[in-house]
């Protein structure tokens, strides 16, 4: 079998000479990362099937300036953390009564949860969060940025970035306590 | 020497600690605290176990998105060349129109200018009750192409009411949209309502009856489908039909109980459309529910993203349901019929064992209820009243639950939430929705709900340019 990495080169040319077939090729291979991308700012929701979209819809209109093929990797990383990015800024945050309901329900502890109902309650537990906060906690946290990529990318210091994280992880401790002393006190915690 | 720490201390450190970012001397008093501290210990290994979870989780882990109908999505963006069918595909096209022109020049201000218009245009087509009304009220049910089906089967359990007089026309009207026909069209036109015929407009109680009366399945019997991946089992007053498009399976429902269970060969996704909605499907088992006046989707197991006539999208799970676009969690009585349901398919089809999906056990979701009788039959009708859009009715039954059910019972706080939701987007009226919310923050402050709560009253005071008490 032909390694998708000694062909790229070639499908990312045929791609934006506007090869469809290609373009497919690039798609099943990178949908993986630019899914795991976007959900790892967004959050497991409905709209994430819409931002991965946009993701690929922008890929493929920038193919053409694609010059380093080497590292057009790091290339589709960035253009979809940028567009994942875009969608967390621009959000409008409304409440999900329901999904809030889930949070605060003592049967719902978060160690039983599965992994996408566990992403849920963590993304829903960040909503409660200043934007700022949010987003260095999931860049630094999640992303696994380094304060200074974080500095760069957001254009604010790296004292205030350190200083976002800090304030976002005392937050999240909170509420992530408080969800488990009112299971406990609801005798709902082994 | 280290130094003793307590709780709220170490609780301030237990993120560094997990990461590694302390100096030696606080590494180590935290790590003496959490060897004598369990519950510290426990919520430190929690907080890193949930954010480790989240930076290695996979992309299946964030969504079920199907690798297939989505690159046909972005063909679509790109090409901007689909017919468009109908309304709700002319939405999509207004979405799409929106996403690649952001695409050709990211970041330019005549993008978000269109898509602040198309928002326009669909909140205008919310807003107006005519266009809803000719919302074709076709039902029916498409199998496409899509990938990673890990059960065997996947089956959709559909109860539709009574259409009433018109639906010949809408079934005349799906006839034609189809490109081949199997179905048993003769008994199709035996059941036809007639003129004289009453129209029944089921509730939600009547819909709900019909739940729980679905444990007694009418007698149903194995119907050629002409398909290979799909095998239907139909009740005598069925009205359905099977026809392929864009060679994939589609099932049209309009009446009557229709079992249909999907054995992918390929990998494949099943969808189901109806009144306009989009449930997108992966091995999951689900329900919904169609009448004249109104629509239930249930999840039993798995998960569907449901696509709106408004081209909004969401994601039902396990537990879930949804009546009018609202979501709620799925009544015990839901699933006592959905699992009757399945364990009478199981012994039909005579699978296999080593064929018979497992039904992993559901934790049904336990939520506060009213523990008056009274009050919890208030709240049961001011749902049922919100889901026919009676908001001021719903609003006044709230309201007499919320004095039925005494202070300190956390139903309370489950009543005033949905009296804020209510007004927050139902009435379009933050004010009265402030009002409940305070008066929520007021009893329980330290709630978990409390800072988005209050987060929420500010966005919406902020947009009437108000300031409000509670925001800084």
């Amino acid at each position: 079998m032909t390694n998708f990495l000694d062909k790229q080169k070639e499908l990312v040319q045929a791609a934006a000479g506007g090869d469809i077939g290609a373009f497919r090729r690039i798609y099943d291979h990178y949908l993986h990362q630019v899914t795991c991308t976007v959900g790892r700012y967004l959050g497991p929701g409905p709209e994430l099937e819409d931002v991965v979209q946009e993701a690929f819809v922008a890929l493929y209109g920038s193919l053409s300036s694609v010059s380093d093929y080497d590292t057009f990797g790091g290339w589709v990383y960035r253009v979809s953390r940028n567009i994942a990015l875009s969608h967390l800024r621009k959000s409008s945050r409304s409440i999900d009564f329901v999904a809030l309901k889930t949070l605060r329900d003592p049967s719902n502890q978060w160690e039983n949860l599965t992994t996408r109902e566990a992403l849920r309650a963590l993304y829903l537990a960040m909503e409660c969060l200043s934007d700022d906060h949010r987003e260095a906690l999931i860049m630094y946290e999640i992303e696994g940025m380094t304060l200074q990529e974080i500095a760069d990318l957001t254009e604010a210091s790296i004292n205030t970035v350190a200083s976002r994280v800090r304030r976002g992880r005392e937050q999240l401790i909170k509420i992530v306590k408080q969800t488990r002393s009112t299971a406990t006190e609801s005798g709902e915690l082994a | 020497m280290t130094r003793r720490l307590q709780c709220a201390d170490a609780e301030a450190l237990l993120f560094d600690y997990s990461r590694d970012e302390l100096s030696p001397l606080k590494h180590l008093e935290v790590e003496e605290h959490l060897r004598a501290c369990q519950a510290c210990q426990d919520l430190a290994a929690h907080m890193k176990a949930m954010i480790d979870q989240a930076g290695k989780a996979q992309a299946s882990d964030w969504s079920d998105l199907a690798p297939d109908p989505l690159f046909a999505r972005i063909q679509r963006a790109l090409t901007q060349s689909s017919p468009v069918e109908d309304e709700e595909v002319a939405l999509e096209a207004m979405f799409n129109a929106a996403r690649n022109a952001k695409a050709q020049s990211w970041g330019g201000f005549d993008e978000d200018a269109l898509f602040v218009r198309i928002s326009r245009d669909i909140e205008e087509k919310k807003e107006e009750p005519e266009q809803i009304s000719t919302r074709r009220p076709r039902v029916w049910a498409m199998l496409a192409a899509a990938a990673g089906v890990v059960l065997m089967g996947a089956w959709g359990v559909y109860h539709f009411d009574a259409l009433g007089a018109d639906s010949e026309t809408h079934f005349e009207a799906l006839r034609a949209d189809s490109e081949t026909h199997f179905a048993p069209i003769s008994q199709v036109e035996e059941r036809v309502p007639t003129d004289q015929e009453p129209i029944n407009e089921p509730t939600f109680e009547d819909a709900q009856r019909e739940e729980v009366a679905s444990l007694e399945l009418p007698p149903l019997e194995a119907m050629p489908s002409l398909h290979d991946s799909l095998n239907i089992y139909a009740s005598k007053n069925a009205l359905y039909e099977v026809y392929e498009k864009n060679s994939a399976p589609r099932v049209a429902l309009e009446e009557g109980t229709v079992l249909v269970e999907y054995l992918p060969q390929a990998p494949q996704q099943f969808a189901l459309e109806a009144n306009g909605y989009t449930i997108m499907v992966t091995g999951t088992i689900f329900y919904v529910i169609q009448s004249t006046t109104s629509m239930e989707i249930g999840v039993y197991e798995g998960a569907v993203n449901v696509l709106t006539p408004e081209g909004e999208t969401f994601e039902l799970r396990a537990g879930e349901a949804t009546w009018r676009g609202e979501q709620r969690r799925l009544e015990d009585e839901h699933y006592r019929s959905l699992e009757a349901y399945v364990d009478i398919v199981a012994h039909r089809r005579a699978l296999e064992p080593e064929q018979v999906p497992k039904t992993e056990p559901v934790s049904i979701p336990v939520s506060a209820k009213p523990r008056t009788p009274a009050s919890r039959e208030l709240r049961q009708e001011a749902l049922d009243a919100r889901h026919r859009g009676e908001y001021a009715e719903a609003t006044r039954l709230l309201e007499q639950a919320l004095e039925a059910t005494p202070a300190e019972d956390m139903a309370s706080a489950d009543i005033l939430l949905e009296l804020a939701s209510i007004h927050l987007r139902n009435r379009d009226d933050w004010k009265s929705a402030s009002m409940y919310l305070e008066r929520f923050l007021e009893r329980w402050p330290d709630d978990v709900a409390a800072q988005a709560i209050t987060n929420q009253l500010c966005l919406k005071s902020a947009v009437d340019k108000a300031e409000h008490p509670l925001c800084n």
